[in-house]
């Protein structure tokens, strides 16, 4: 057979979609502003990925996360600015009971450079969650809201209550 | 089979494989726009080289 002319053209187009393909994957897949937070304590850690927050509608409502009535979760809240240019903003945290009480824990600025990563930490114990006078079969949930800027995060925070002591029967007798 | 076309395969795979080693490395999330794009690229890459190697006499 015998090569045919015009056929670079197709080359040359085959080319374009591969250099279109590397262009998405930076564009769309790389650049912009990625942030994730993790809840630590010595115990275990727990992590928000960073796709739960960008693509809302797969994963479903708000994450959750549990907290021990006792302990503590040191939360660590990380931006990931992948952009030319630096990145600040003011972050607001607070917490919501089931009451709608709204407790601000904290207002920060977070700054990141050109593709650097800012992050901002916070500690919250289990017993400020739980309200006071809460029966021990009830197990409380709070909302946790990260707003930076415009953007707004939510995060479930269940409380473990601890394990509700048996009673003892007596023995019986006769 | 000419050594031509095997060092055609042969760079196609390891572009084709790069690229997937970048994108798992370094794309964090891609939209429903993107992965659509990305989709009808791929099958376009192919298709273009397809036709190139029959135009070629493959």
């Amino acid at each position: 057979m015998t090569k045919q002319p015009g056929r670079m053209v197709y080359l040359y187009l085959a080319l374009a979609c591969f250099l279109g393909i590397v262009l998405i994957f930076l564009f769309d897949g790389y650049l912009g502003i990625y942030d994730s937070l993790t809840a630590s304590n010595p115990s275990y850690q727990q992590e928000v990925p960073v796709e739960q927050w960008q693509n809302p509608d797969r994963y479903g409502g708000p994450y959750g996360m549990s907290i021990d009535e006792n302990g503590y979760l040191d939360f660590t809240y990380k931006v990931a600015n992948r952009r030319f240019t630096g990145y600040s903003a003011e972050v607001v945290v607070t917490l919501t009971d089931l009451n709608g009480v709204k407790t601000e824990l904290l207002r920060q600025t977070l700054t990141a450079g050109a593709f650097q990563t800012g992050e901002i930490t916070w500690t919250v114990q289990g017993t400020d969650l739980l309200p006071a006078g809460t029966a021990q079969t009830v197990n409380p949930m709070v909302n946790l809201e990260i707003q930076r800027g415009d953007v707004a995060r939510v995060i479930s925070l269940y409380i473990n209550r601890l394990p509700i002591t048996q009673k003892v029967l007596p023995a019986p007798t006769g | 089979m000419k050594l031509e076309y095997i060092l055609y395969a042969f760079g196609t795979l390891l572009c084709v494989a790069g690229i997937a080693y970048l994108a798992a490395e370094y794309v964090q999330y891609l939209s429903e726009w993107g992965k659509i794009g990305s989709l009808l690229l791929t099958v376009g890459l192919f298709g273009f080289l397809g036709k190139y190697f029959e135009r070629s006499g493959l």
